[in-house]
């Protein structure tokens, strides 16, 4: 009781933001009761018929709906073990940096590609890599290496997913980690200096863990998005000889979408999702917790 | 202080300048191939003559976007949405993250997993688009800015962020009889500031490329933003037109490849600037050590 | 404990209107008040800053004043109608009038009772779109669902019923001493020729037979096997698993085989390349729509350039023409909510009879002049401005262009003459050959809905591997694949739905 006495500013400051949130977020989430009825627009969300798990059932025993989710995964995994560590290295290497103004402008272009949509950096991918006319494999004959068409082929096509997702979003993504760097103290490097630290041991002993929580924290929100493929960015660049690898959640909700309004079943799948979700979320969270971060809570 | 590099660190050097040197020449490349097309003909783009550099030189592109009076309005609306978005997003996410970044607070950790939970649980659009509607808050950007007040993304973000400032800072203040409101806005707010950069960078893109809130809840077409308008001017085919049988006359109204371009450097660029603009924040944070001391 | 309180009061009475949906209350006609109705419209951000807004414009008022009736426009933004209006239903706030291009929404409001049959009212309060039903009695299986119409409907103009088109290059064909094309296997031996003989002349060997966009939709009206249902002896069949399909394959095989098309036509998302190789004279045939902007650019690059559009070719199976729409173009459903169906009836009574013209071409002596009884513009200044926006007010017209009317309608200087003689001559050809179709609609079968998002990622695929996948890949062995896939995802169960939808419906598409 003492705390709460203690502390009563702070609870006074978030309590007009939870109660946005029990109103914007907690509220609508009564909606999600769709899943297990019928929604009929004329009917509204209270008189559609129950239904119980017949959208499940049909999610669960559609019989593309294994590779589907297995593909998303793929892609997910693929994702955290090669594009995840990239913004972190490039911050580090933005970093080490000393003129400014090179370093100002580099930042401020790395980004740009996030700006652009994938209509346009779809257009350019598949022009680079044409086995006839693209730049990358006119180099490749450089080296007597035989043409390879990447955009057709099961094998290179997710890398070439992961590669376009580092080349449209490393630099954003450098951007949170830059702002994690400069809250590190500046006396520490002084003390390694006077220490006699080489760059690398300053990297490794004090830059990286200064950020390290960053890190986690950045792990643990992208594990929630474990199911969730940029619609954008496959469907610009996926083609009809690669579906069996590049065919995922969100293509699938594009196609149901286009199918008309089936709202009960896509609430089922987005439930569905959300329960991943979370149970990943949580799990990380734990075991950042068991390395010795705060993590989220 | 200054200690002579060794020879190892020096080659470092020299590669890391180059290696991000040609990471900024492969990131800029697609933004430059767009403005050059923007500038081109239709005649030379169709014909694939178009790469780095204009050919046929022309500002045809920009003169049909800016034609009609409505980008100036749409461009004030983007301008209103973002700013007045980011301000009520700054304050919001602020608000919560400072209490839960404080590890003695009873509850903390509930609270926490109430917030996290709805960064994954949403009701959906009809849902939402009732309330908005119960509300009273339809054809307003008050349906646009108050279902989103706080990023739960962004939150955990600034949460961590301000769990690295040392307590002792906090404690000192207090000693001298300062309440946590205004520890907050004079200790650790100016502390922040390259988290606060971040996050109004964050959001404000968010709100600048908001388009599908925008089109459900805005009816009024002198109320929408720019990226609706160029969207509206740039789409005319969309997939549902296609499949719907307006197709053949939609066809007809195909949209040139050197407008689409230039309605992406029209929409990109506002927001482009923000950054450099931001930067300077981003080393504000040596300060803590001086503080300290 | 208190909070929770607080929380479920506060969303039962926010749950409330929820279940009612809480119909508006619209002023009923009474008395001297003008009747009220609300209609939905395509907001395709055109209305310029000077002329008001989707709501409120000199076409709104126009129409309030000639109508006698206050009719509240509901724009919906046409990116993202279908969304937009079914928020607007699940809230109750939906127009009483709702206006699709998409009959497969329109069977969806109709399945969901958003939509009321129509017609009790139309006998009822109806002149003018009874009298035009009755001179238009093929119209009326388009709207017509389970024995009853469901929306007001006008005939779509012959320009938007033909769709695709195969262009040809009549110069080329001069130079190799060839004939227009006019079976599958001759358009095969042209492409070789194009592909092999130096079609321009250049001593390069730098030319393709064909440019393909469209080309899935195109090769499969070719042999009859679009992605429609056909009536094969009483029974209906999908496309994509009959025989024909496989020809549909095979004829793109051997383009591919053959290296008569790009051979990485299948990653040319966007059709980049394919619209560079027209442009610019490297291929010879060019797969797309009727109305081909691209010619501009080709003429533009190669003075000498003479693109003609193709004649539908025969095949095995005889001569089908490309994809055409439907003759139906607009549908409009009166929203079972609505207050006052006799002023809805009015309105498009008076749409159908005079108001349409006006709103789609203008006043005459401002905007438009009648020449040989077609409207030909005045000012194209003044009409940008005032006229860009109007036509999705006009939710029914009478408007039915003919090919010989586009020279009349477009500009005067020689330029656009020449190019409008063409696109005459070219909705001639596109129009020639009938394209079969023999539903009104696809079937509004749930379970159809549901396999073809899963059956067309499947189709797309097979049909790849067959194309590309060099000779074990047969197209015997796509459709084998096809059918077995169509199984697999309980294709079976959808035919026996279907066919028992068709029974019970077929007589209702017969025209009397």
């Amino acid at each position: 009781m003492r705390s709460l006495i203690y502390d009563r500013y702070l609870y006074l400051l978030m309590l007009p933001i939870l109660f946005y949130f029990v109103i914007f977020k907690y509220l609508p989430m009564l909606g999600l009761v769709m899943a297990f009825k019928d929604f009929n627009l004329t009917m509204g969300i209270i008189d559609s018929p129950w239904v119980g798990l017949k959208h499940f059932e049909r999610l669960f025993s559609s019989p593309d709906f294994y590779q589907i989710l297995r593909n998303t995964l793929l892609l997910n995994v693929y994702s955290i073990l090669f594009y995840f560590p990239v913004p972190i290295i490039l911050s580090l290497l933005l970093n080490e940096v000393k003129n400014r103004v090179f370093k100002k402008t580099v930042q401020s272009i790395l980004y740009i590609p996030y700006f652009i949509s994938w209509v346009v950096l779809g257009g350019i991918i598949i022009s680079l890599l044409s086995p006839s006319t693209g730049v990358v494999n006119a180099i490749l004959k450089l080296f007597h290496i035989e043409p390879i068409y990447f955009m057709k082929s099961t094998f290179w096509w997710p890398v070439v997913y992961v590669l376009s997702s580092i080349w449209q979003s490393a630099g954003w993504g450098t951007i949170i980690y830059m702002a994690a760097i400069t809250g590190i103290d500046a006396e520490q490097y002084e003390a390694a200096l006077i220490d006699g630290a080489n760059k690398w041991q300053q990297v490794w002993h004090i830059t990286l863990p200064g950020i390290r929580s960053t890190i986690a924290i950045m792990l643990i929100l992208r594990m929630g998005q474990m199911l969730d493929v940029g619609f954008e960015q496959v469907y610009m660049l996926q083609n009809d000889a690669v579906h069996s690898v590049s065919e995922v959640i969100s293509t699938y909700e594009y196609r149901i979408g286009l199918a008309g309004a089936q709202y009960s079943y896509t609430t089922a799948l987005g439930l569905f999702k959300s329960v991943i979700g979370l149970i990943l979320i949580t799990s990380t969270n734990k075991v950042v917790n068991l390395l010795g971060e705060d993590g989220l809570w | 202080m200054h200690i002579k590099q060794s020879m190892s660190e020096r080659v470092f050097y020299v590669v890391n300048y180059l290696f991000l040197a040609l990471c900024a020449v492969v990131t800029i490349f697609p933004f430059i191939n767009i403005l050059a097309t923007s500038l081109s003909s239709g005649r030379a783009i169709m014909s694939g003559e178009v790469f780095l550099w204009p050919v046929e030189w022309n500002l045809s592109s920009y003169r049909t976007l800016w034609q009609d009076g409505q980008m100036f309005v749409a461009l004030k609306n983007s301008v209103i949405i973002t700013v007045v978005g980011t301000a009520i997003n700054m304050v919001g996410t602020i608000m919560i993250a400072y209490p839960l970044s404080k590890k003695r607070l009873r509850g903390r950790s509930i609270i926490t997993k109430f917030i996290v939970f709805t960064m994954l649980f949403n009701g959906g659009l009809i849902p939402n688009f009732i309330l908005v509607k119960m509300l009273g808050l339809m054809n307003t950007y008050g349906a646009l800015w108050f279902p989103a007040i706080v990023s739960v993304y962004n939150m955990t973000i600034m949460l961590n962020f301000f769990r690295g400032i040392p307590d002792s800072l906090e404690e000192a203040a207090q000693i001298d009889g300062a309440n946590e409101i205004y520890i907050l806005v004079k200790l650790i707010l100016p502390l922040s500031m390259p988290v606060i950069a971040t996050l109004t960078l964050f959001y404000a893109v968010g709100w600048w490329n908001n388009y599908f809130n925008v089109m459900i809840y805005i009816t009024s077409s002198d109320k929408v933003s720019m990226t609706v308008k160029l969207m509206q001017m740039i789409n005319t085919i969309s997939d549902t037109m296609l499949n719907s049988g307006e197709g053949v006359q939609a066809q007809e109204k195909m949209v040139p490849e050197g407008i689409k371009a230039a309605a992406i450097v029209v929409s990109t660029v506002p927001i482009l600037c923000v950054y450099p603009f931001l930067q300077k924040y981003f080393v504000k944070g040596v300060m803590i050590g001086s503080l300290k001391g | 404990m208190k909070n929770r309180w607080i929380s479920a009061v506060v969303a039962v009475a926010l749950l409330a209107p929820m279940v009612s949906g809480c119909g508006e209350t619209d002023k009923a006609a009474t008395g001297e008040e003008a009747a009220t109705i609300s209609v939905s419209v395509f907001d395709r951000g055109s209305v310029p800053a000077s002329e008001g807004n989707y709501e409120e414009n000199r076409w709104t008022r126009w129409i309030n004043e000639q109508t006698g009736l206050t009719v509240n426009w509901v724009p919906v933004n046409r990116n993202e109608a279908q969304q937009k209006l079914n928020m607007l239903i699940a809230t109750g706030e939906a127009p009483d009038l709702i206006v699709e291009y998409d009959q497969t929404y329109i069977a969806n409001l109709v399945n969901q009772g958003v939509a009321q049959p129509l017609d009790d009212y139309i006998e009822q309060y109806s002149t003018s779109y009874k009298e035009y039903l009755e001179q238009n009695e093929d119209l009326k299986p388009f709207v017509t669902y389970n024995g009853k119409m469901y929306a007001f409907t006008n005939r779509r103009s012959e320009d938007s019923i033909a769709n695709h088109g195969i262009w040809i290059r009549q110069d080329w064909l001069d130079n190799l001493g060839l004939s227009m094309p006019t079976t599958d296997e001759e358009l095969l031996q042209v492409a070789r020729a194009f592909t092999y003989d130096d079609p321009d002349k250049n001593g390069v060997d730098d030319t393709l037979g064909l440019a393909l966009m469209q080309w899935q939709e195109i090769t499969q009206a070719m042999y009859f096997a679009s992605s429609l249902w056909y009536d094969e002896g009483g029974t209906l069949v999908y496309g994509p698993l009959t025989d024909r399909f496989a020809d549909a394959l095979a004829l793109m095989k051997t383009l591919y085989d053959e290296k008569l098309i790009d051979q990485e036509f299948i990653t040319d998302k966007q059709s980049t390349v394919q619209k560079q190789l027209w442009v610019n004279g490297k291929a010879g045939i060019l797969t797309n729509s009727w109305t081909e902007d691209l010619n501009r650019e080709l003429m533009q690059n190669d003075a000498n350039a003479k693109p003609v559009q193709m004649e539908a070719l025969t095949t095995k199976y005889g001569k089908n023409g490309l994809w055409q729409e439907t003759a139906a173009q607009r549908y409009v459903v009166f929203n079972s909510k609505m207050e006052n169906p006799e002023a809805g009836v009015r309105f498009l009574d008076w749409m159908i009879d005079e108001g349409w013209f006006t709103l789609m071409f203008g006043e005459e002596g401002v905007h438009h002049r009648m020449v040989d009884g077609v409207p030909q513009a005045i000012d194209a200044e003044k009409n940008k401005t005032e006229l860009s926006y109007n036509v999705d007010y006009a939710v029914l017209n009478q408007w039915e262009l003919k090919p010989e009317w586009i020279p009349v309608m477009a500009s005067q200087d020689a330029l656009s003459q020449e190019l409008a003689l063409q696109r005459q001559t070219s909705l001639e050809t596109a129009l020639k050959t009938p394209f079969r179709r023999d539903l009104p609609y696809n079937p509004p079968v749930a379970e159809f809905v549901r396999i073809t998002s899963e059956f067309s990622p499947k189709r797309d695929s097979i049909r790849m591997n067959v194309i590309t996948g060099g000779p074990e890949k047969t197209p015997e062995w796509g459709l084998a694949e096809l059918r077995e896939e169509w199984k697999r995802l309980g294709g079976e169960e959808v035919e026996k739905q279907v066919n028992e939808w068709y029974q019970a419906n077929k007589a209702s598409f017969a025209v009397e």
